[in-house]
This record gives structure tokens, sequence and C-alpha cells, in this order.
């Protein structure tokens, strides 16, 4: 019972995880078609604000009141990561539209350059963020252990849905960006500047992957690689769950975080990655149609 | 022989809950050329879309009748495999191979010899080139057969896509808006072709110009919100209130 | 002048070639001063191999594949584990030793054979690659979704080779081995390195010479139907998931033979060369080089390895990073035939068919 609990709960924060890297790229993905092959650097700049932000607060803030540097990280890496998209989307993505295997390589060709340049900065060694005080140790139930960093990344991740949920579905800047989605023509007809909803959108997408970053660096330590061993997975759930549905990415990340943990507990990490893999695999063979549907009057686009 | 070639049996089609095709039955006879007609949302595409296995019916059949094999069903066939069996289609919007020549789209189209090996070992023989030079002489891109495809303009687009459906050699051929984005002149000389091919050929068409109907239609089926509204010859098609109602008295033209 | 611009890649190639021949004749009258170098253009013959291969599906088919460094690497690790054993006289490595293995494991059994260890060389890229693609493209998944599974795929094989340390040496990899031909190191086995050398020119002529001949044939013309439009080519009555598996498994066959060829001069093999950074590298070799071409594979394989060469060997290494992100980003946003397209474009496009693409580009708009 404790072991299934546990592991549930591992399941589930690694969910929350997959889920929090990928929300931005679903969104990119759904609106933009762009497949961001840069946005596990994005996570990497997140969780390099989160470093940086600790180190200045620490220069001035007495100890007992530190952990504040956390809660002033994630708006801040938010911001950082929302600036570099919209730059990113200005001048590589806005290019490419149309062509989406080209998006995604010149896309490669951005985070090889962005780590490239973290490597520059911060060495080719990990750096440490210490988590907060607060959210050391965990929450002892039983014989069960829940520890607050990652329940916190859970509300995190709920908190981020959240507002997307208000920001695509409540929003007048929802409403143009669906818009955009649905008809991108008819909604330029209609007065909408469907530039500046891409580079928005593009730009939200890449703030998530900060809030992501700054996640993640409480996992473990940062190093230039950090966002490639996250990203693999997200993109995994993004195919799972389909395109242009916030359900289901969250559905995807599911699959893929508590089918990785259920096989990891049986057989090792390694064996779980190859079986997620075959999940994604046959998924694809029952339902292909949810993917590419050809709704067009004309053959191939 | 049977003296239809084509059989479409209470063919439904729903898109999420939406009726696109309400039991649709139809007849189409051999070596002759027949309309499907409607407003725009009447579900001829669609219709189309089935018997080519685009779309998959959510009830009925379509039986086809070679003339030297027995009955297929092509519901259920794979799109390739209806093609080989002699069952061909013109999209709407023009889709030839914009990066090849129109001789290599030509080649691309010709009868069998669809697999990979005879792709890679077997060159097109004297008469099928001669074939092809037949075939782009009738539709008048022999000069342009070097050209590349997507360099062509649109009429002439929509001519390379009916030629490659001609040098299939098929049993039914089927049409969506070969006329459109064509001039009268254009029009009117696609229609003249289409009357020469179908001695050897079934052909199905959907066209909204009445003089291109007129000119060639030896059949007519009216299709209205997805339901047959009414079959026939062109002139007592149009004859026929209800059809004036829902689709021509619309129009308002001829 | 029309002629060269029929011929001009043939041309090209032979240029090459016989740049490439000379390459021992200069080594031996030290016109190139170190063996590495000479290791080094070997290698990038493999690289040219390979490059043709992704080509083949990138280029010509629209398949963008980011695992191909999985199937480099397993011809390469096959040829390693013949070549190790050769080492060993057939017994236990060390590596195994060290992992608790008694005595060869049995998949390392076939590789003391040499015709054996060739035919899994080809074998066993080739059955991978045909069994995802059976699965994958006969649900028509394409795109992005496939190049996003081609990568998780290399992902999962990279860490299952890591973890199966004590048959694969984990991180490390194969390392310490020999040539097919013997030992290359030195200038009294001077006469191997030439054998070597040679052979695999001779391994890059035949590839280039059958991606010509493919690609000239009524096949290659499927590949580019089958690249502008998937559909249509369905509706002309081709299996186009059968072609997409066939063209997939050459490559990633060629993809094999390349990793063998290129363990013979590296000496060595690792994880490394499956990871999907160096997978999508070999793709950046292609789209620099003019990607729909067989010889804009091959030369953009060459000149990327050789500027790499150039700049890290001369403590360069953070500046061609950003470089080659540079590089690759101007080339897919700015030049998307690569070299090969800049060449066509500026010195052969005649008038009349630079009206005509704009005459296209117009209407397409």
């Amino acid at each position: 019972m404790v072991q299934l609990i546990n592991t549930l709960f591992n399941g589930l924060s690694l969910s929350s995880i997959v889920l929090l890297t990928s929300l931005g790229l679903a969104i990119t993905f759904g609106l933009m078609r762009v497949i961001n092959m840069a946005h596990g650097e994005f996570v990497m700049i997140g969780a390099y604000t989160t470093y940086v932000v600790q180190n200045v607060f620490s220069g001035f803030l007495p100890e007992s009141i530190q952990w504040i540097f956390y809660f002033a990280a994630i708006p801040i890496a938010f911001g950082i990561t929302f600036l570099f998209g919209s730059i990113l989307e200005k001048l590589v993505i806005s290019r490419l539209y149309g062509r989406e295997m080209d998006s995604l390589l010149a896309t490669w060709g951005i985070s090889l350059i962005l780590q490239q340049a973290a490597r520059s900065i911060f060495g080719t060694q990990g750096v440490n963020v210490t988590a907060p005080s607060f959210l050391q140790g965990g929450l002892k139930i039983g014989g069960c252990t829940f520890s607050y960093n990652r329940i916190f990344i859970i509300f995190l991740v709920l908190l981020c849905l959240i507002g997307m949920y208000f920001v695509i579905y409540r929003s007048g800047f929802g409403k143009k960006m669906r818009a955009v989605m649905q008809n991108r023509p008819m909604a330029q007809c209609m007065g909408i500047d469907s530039r500046k909803v891409d580079n928005i959108t593009f730009a939200i997408g890449s703030g998530l992957a900060g809030i992501a970053g700054c996640s993640v660096a409480l996992l473990g330590s940062i190093d230039s690689t950090i966002g490639q061993s996250y990203i693999v997975n997200s993109f995994m759930a993004v195919v799972l769950g389909g395109v242009g549905k916030l359900a289901g990415t969250v559905l995807g990340s599911g699959i893929i975080g508590f089918s990785s943990i259920f096989t990891e507990n049986y057989t090792s990490s390694t064996i779980a990655k190859a079986l997620v893999l075959l999940i994604v695999i046959i998924f694809l063979q029952k339902r292909p149609q949810g993917l590419f549907v050809i709704k067009s009057r004309s053959l191939d686009e | 022989m049977k003296e239809n070639v084509l059989e479409i049996k209470n063919i439904s089609v729903c898109f999420d809950g939406f009726y696109a095709l309400t039991d649709v039955t139809a007849n189409v006879k051999r070596n002759s050329i027949h309309f499907f007609l409607g407003p725009n949302g009447a579900g001829k595409t669609t219709l189309l879309d089935i018997i080519c296995a685009k779309t998959k019916p959510t009830k009925g059949n379509v039986l086809y009748y070679p003339k030297e094999d027995k009955e297929m069903r092509l519901t259920g066939m794979k799109e390739y495999k209806i093609v080989q069996a002699g069952v061909g289609r013109k999209f709407q919007v023009p889709s030839v191979f914009v990066n090849l020549t129109v001789e290599e789209n030509m080649i691309l189209s010709l009868k069998g010899h669809k697999g990979i090996f005879d792709s890679i070992f077997r060159k097109p023989t004297k008469e099928e080139i001669d074939s092809i030079h037949e075939v782009l002489e009738k539709v008048g891109l022999l000069e342009d057969i070097n050209t590349r495809a997507g360099a062509l303009a649109h009429g002439k687009k929509q001519w390379l896509e009916i030629a490659m459906q001609i040098v299939q050699k098929l049993e039914i051929i089927m049409l969506d808006e070969p006329a459109a984005g064509m001039g009268k002149p254009e029009t009117f000389r696609t229609g003249e072709i289409l009357k020469q091919i179908k001695k050897d050929c079934t052909i199905i068409v959907i066209e909204h110009d009445m003089d291109f109907v007129k000119q060639i239609a030896d059949k007519v089926t009216v299709l209205h919100e997805g339901k047959v509204l009414m079959e026939g010859d062109i002139n007592t098609v149009l004859a026929d209130k209800t059809v004036q109602s829902v689709y021509l008295g619309r129009g308002g033209e001829s | 002048m029309k002629k060269i611009k029929k011929q001009g890649s043939n041309i090209c190639f032979l240029i090459i070639v016989i740049l490439l021949a000379l390459v021992p004749i200069m080594y031996q009258y030290e016109l190139i001063e170190a063996s590495s170098t000479v290791l080094f253009i070997g290698k990038c013959m493999a690289f040219a191999i390979v490059a043709i291969g992704l080509d083949l599906i990138w280029g010509y088919t629209g398949i963008l594949s980011l695992g191909h460094g999985l199937y480099f690497a397993l011809g390469g690790y096959a040829m390693a584990m013949y070549l190790k054993l050769q080492r060993t006289g057939g017994g236990i490595t060390d590596f195994m030793h060290i992992g608790g293995l008694k005595e060869l494991p049995l998949v390392w059994k076939p590789f003391l054979s040499l015709p054996v260890s060739i035919f899994l060389i080809l074998f066993v890229p080739g059955i991978l690659a045909g069994v995802i693609g059976y699965f994958i493209f006969k649900n028509r998944v394409k795109g992005v979704y496939f190049s996003i599974i081609s990568q998780a795929l290399t992902w999962a094989a990279y860490s299952i080779f890591i973890a199966l340390s004590p048959y694969t040496n984990g991180n490390v990899g194969i390392t310490d081995i020999q040539s097919v031909f013997g030992s290359i190191k030195g200038s009294m086995n001077f006469g191997n390195l030439q054998i070597l050398f040679y052979s695999a020119l001779i391994l890059l002529i035949l590839v280039y010479a059958g991606a010509k001949f493919l690609t000239g044939r009524k096949f290659g013309k499927l590949l580019i139907a089958i690249r502008d439009g998937e559909n249509r080519t369905y509706f002309s009555g081709y299996q186009v998931s059968r072609y997409k598996t066939f063209i997939y498994v050459l490559s990633a066959i060629l993809a094999g033979i390349a990793g063998a060829i290129f363990v013979n001069f590296n000496g060595s093999i690792t994880p490394n060369q499956m990871t999907i950074a160096y997978s999508i590298t070999m793709v950046i070799w292609v789209a620099v080089g003019g990607r729909g071409t067989i010889i804009g594979a091959v030369i953009g394989a060459f000149l990327i390895n050789m500027c790499e060469y150039k700049l890290s060997s001369g403590g360069l290494v953070e500046v061609w990073q950003y470089l080659i992100g540079a590089i690759f980003c101007i080339t897919i946003i700015f030049f998307k035939g690569g070299i090969i397209g800049i060449v066509r474009d500026h010195l052969f496009a005649s008038g009349r068919r630079k009206k005509a693409e704009r005459r296209e580009l117009r209407q397409n708009s």
C-alpha cells in the first residue's frame, strides 16, 4: 500500500514536470505548428535565472528571509524567457511559417547557440539552487513521504494550467488566439493582427518554459544540457495528446509520467524509456487520425 | 457485362453528429458522363471522397463492376488499390507534383507497374511514351512537356491533372470541378475532350458551370443537403420546380 | 555550358574523388604532416555516406529523421565488436570482466566471424528501420511527428546502450581497436592505412553511384512526388508507405555502413555517436550542402567537418559551437537549397527559369 501510494505520487510528480515543460510546447505547436527545439533551452534559461536571482538576493537579504528569492525568480524567469521567445519569433520563426520541419531545424540551431552561451557564461560544471527552507523536507503521512518541493511543483503546474485556461478561453487575447488557430486568413480579415498574436503566443509558450526552469532547478543541478534531458518526454507528451487542446497535453503528460514511473518500478529507468516509446508508437497505430486529419479540400498542404 | 459500372448504395456519412450524406443511392452507367450537381455543402465532394476511399462512410456500400473482372466492393479498400483497379480522381484544388516536369508527372500516372522493383528497373515503353505524347497533345500541353508542373498556369495545371487521369487508362474518372479557373473556350474544349474519351471509360463530374453540364452531361444527379433530390437527364432536371428552388433559382444565372 | 550544368554534380564528385585519392600520396610525400588528418579525411568519407542516406530520405522523400545517429552507431558497434574480438583473440573483454561476465555473451558470438559481422552491419540497422518504418508509415504518421518519434527512439536506444555496460562498456564505448586491415598507426603500417583509405573511397563511389542511379529512375521521381504530395501519390495508385519504408531502410543501411567505416578510422565507438545532437548534426551537413541533391550531401559532409576539424583543433571550440548554430539557422531560413542551391540559382539560372519561378511565387501567394 505504502509503495503504491509512493508510486502514484511519483507518477503524479513526474507527470506534472512533463506537463510543465510541454505546456508551452503544446501551445506553440497548436497555434503555429512550430516545433520549438530550443524549448529545452528556455527551460535551461529559466533554471539559470533562478540561480542568478538566488545569488543576487543572497548578497543583500538577511538569511532568514532569503526564501523570497524563489518567488521573485518565478516572474523574472517568466519575463526573461518571454522576451527571448518574442525575439526568437521575430528573428527566426516568423520567417518559417508553413515550413514545420524547417522551423524545427532552425530552432535546433538556436538551441546549439544557447547551450554554448550557457557554457561560456556559467561554465560546464553544474550549479545548484538551494531550495527555499520551507520546501526542504517532506510531508509524512503514515509510511509515505511527500517531499515539499514536488508538492509545490504540482501546485505550480495547476496554477499554470488555470492561468493558461483563463488566457486561452476567457480573455480577449485568447479569443484572438483561438481565432487565428482555427482560421488564420479569416481572422486576418476580421482585423486581427495575426503576426502580433503569433508573437505573443510564442512568447507565452516560452515563458512557461521559463517557469518550468524554475521548478526543475529545485530538483537537481543545473547545466547546459538540462533542457535536453526534459525535452524528449515533453515532445512525446505533445504527440500523444494531439494538437491544440490543453486537455490532450494534460492526458499525454499523465500517460508518459505514470507509465514511466510504473515500468521503472518493476524494471529499470532505461527499459521504462523504451516502453514509453513503444506505448506512443502503439497509440499512433490505434489513433493516427487524431493527429493529421485532412480537413481542407486540397490534398496535400 | 453489367450496364452499371458503379452502384452507390445507401451511403450515409456522419461527421461528429452532422450528416453530410444521408442514404444516397445512385447508379452510374458505363461509358456515360454522369454529373453530380447541387449547391455548396450538398455533399458532392464528400460522395467522391467516399468512392475513392478518402473518407469512410458510416453506412452503405459502393460497388464497382470492372470490364474484365468480377464485382468489387470499393468501401473498405485502400485508395491506391482502388486506383489500381481503375477508379481515379482529379481533386478540386489542382494537385500535380510541382517539382516534377509535365512528362514525369505523366510517367508516374501510367497504368500498372506501381511496385518498387518496377519503379527502379523498368523504363516506360515506346508505346507508353507515345500515349503520353498523344494525351498531352490532346490537352495542348505538348510544348510544355519539359516544364516543371509547378510553373504552369492554373488552367494548365487543371489540364495536366485531367491528362494524368486519362493516361492511367482508368475505367472511371472522377473530376471535381474540372473547369474551375478556366475561361469559356477552355471549358468548352475540356468538354470536347471528355466526350472523346468517354468511349473508353466512364466519367463522373462535379461542376457548377451549367453550359458545361448541358454540353456533355448524359445523366445528372442533384444532391441537396446530403440527400438525392432528383435524377435524370439535364433538361428534365432543369425543368423541375424543386430543383430550381433549391439550387438554380438561387444562382440566378442560366 | 548546358553540358556542365547537366553533368555538374558528377564533375564535382569526380574532382572530390581525385582529391581524396591524392590524400594518401600527399601524406607519403609529407605534404600532409599529421596522420590524424588522413584518418580524419577517412572519417569524412563515412560521414559523406551517411549524409547521402539522410538526403535520400529527407531531401528527396521529405522524411526528417532526427535519429540516424542510432543506425550509424549500430553499424559502428557491430564493426567494433568484431574488431575488439580480433584484439582479444575471441576471449572476453576487460569491460565484460569488470561487468561480472564469465564468458563471451551470446550477442557477441556472431562477431567472431568477419562475414557474419559484415552481414550484421547491414542487417541490424536495416531490420530495426524496417520494423519502425513499417509501423509508423503504415499509419501515415509523417512530418514532424515522425521526427519526434525518431528522436525518441534514439534517446531510448542511447540509454539502453549505456545501461547494458557489461555488454557495451557503457559510456566509454568500445575502444582500443585496430582496423580490419590491421593497425593503421605509424609509418610502418602505412600500407594498411592505404588499403583502408582506398576501400572507403571505393565504397563512397559505389554509394554515390547507387544513389545517383536510384534518383535518376522513376523511383527517384516518386520519392519527390511523395515529398511534395504524399496523398496525391496514394491516389496515383502507389503504396506510398511501402516506398517510404524501403527508402528509410536503405538509408539506415547506408548509415550502418558509414558507422562501420568510421570505426575503422576512429579506432573506437562511443554512445556519443548515438545521441540526438549527433544525429541532428548529420542533418546540418545535408542542409548546408544542399538537400535534394546527392552531391550536396557529400559536399556538406566534407565542408562542415573540415571546418570543425580546423577550428576545434585550433582551440576555437567555443566559437565553432556558435558558428555551427548560426550557419544552420541562416541556411535553413535564407538558403533552403544550401550551397548547391546558391550555385544553381546564381550561376546557372537562366532568365526564363527565374521568370517562371517568380510567376509561381505570385500564384501561390
